[in-house]
């Protein structure tokens, strides 16, 4: 007996796939930013599938706003330590 | 035959046997707008015997039309049959209700080349009887893909000539042939 659920990260693909021709009318350079969205929500990957969630993409999103969050606060670090110093 | 689409959910009625033909490039849009449909109505029994059953993408097309997708989620009631003879027991225990089935890709598990013509034939009699049972109250729907082995294309035979309506989706054609000729006459 195999999966009975597609995996996260061929729900991910399947997701880019879908979002093509949104990507295809994207700035190139928008279009550098949007395939780093994804790149971020795959670092998460064990993560997303562990929620067992019916929609996944919210907790793909998370993911993303997590990375996000993280180099803010990289960002922030960085800026007090040049303020002070 | 009829060209498939939502125009399936007026053709579901009790007794009433509907065959859809399905090819592969399809059914990703296919199947999992018609269970949503019918989940957003009511109770539904998804029989699944090709191991297709889109979870995700319902659950996608319930969140368009609704805010509560797990309570509407929780209407669909799946089983699966990964062998022949799993889905004549899936259709042998199936109680009957009122609610709608829907039967995915019913011949998939009869390609097995183990299992010969015959044998596949005996076992899609026993089906029939069993989705005869299931039809005396409910509304019964299965999808089918193109048979794989040209010796067992009889099954789909079979299951069209015992359906009561079948539809079927057209073939995809490429852009060029879609493109309108700019000059009459070529």
């Amino acid at each position: 007996m195999g999966r009975t659920l597609v995996t996260i990260t061929q729900y991910l693909n399947e997701t880019e796939a879908m979002l093509s021709s949104f990507r295809r009318a994207l700035r190139r350079s928008d279009q550098y930013i949007f395939d780093g969205i994804f790149a971020s929500a795959r670092k998460h990957i064990t993560a997303i599938s562990q929620t067992d969630s019916l929609l996944p993409f919210e907790t793909v999103l998370l993911a993303v706003m997590l990375e996000q969050a993280k180099e803010i606060a990289a960002l922030k670090h960085e800026l007090e330590q040049k303020r002070n110093g | 035959m009829y060209p498939v689409g939502m125009d399936i959910l007026p053709c579901l009625r009790p007794g009433s046997l509907i065959a859809s033909l399905v090819p592969h490039h399809s059914r990703a849009s296919f199947i999992p707008e018609l269970i949503a449909e019918l989940a957003l109505l009511g109770p539904i029994t998804v029989l699944d015997g090709g191991n297709c059953f889109p979870a995700y993408r319902i659950a996608q097309l319930i969140r368009r039309k609704s805010l509560q997708v797990d309570s509407i989620s929780k209407r669909i009631i799946v089983r699966r049959a990964f062998t022949c003879y799993q889905m004549v027991n899936l259709l042998e225990s199936a109680p009957v209700s009122s609610q709608p089935h829907v039967i995915l890709n019913l011949l998939s598990t009869f390609q097995d080349d183990q299992v010969k013509p015959n044998e596949a034939d005996r076992l899609l009699t026993i089906c029939f009887a069993n989705i005869d049972r299931l039809l005396v109250s409910a509304p019964v729907a299965t999808t089918l893909e193109p048979a794989i082995l040209a010796e067992k294309e009889f099954l789909l035979k079979r299951v069209c000539e015992r359906a009561d309506e079948v539809f079927t989706l057209p073939l995809q054609t490429s852009p060029q042939e879609e493109q309108l000729s700019f000059f009459q006459g070529m």
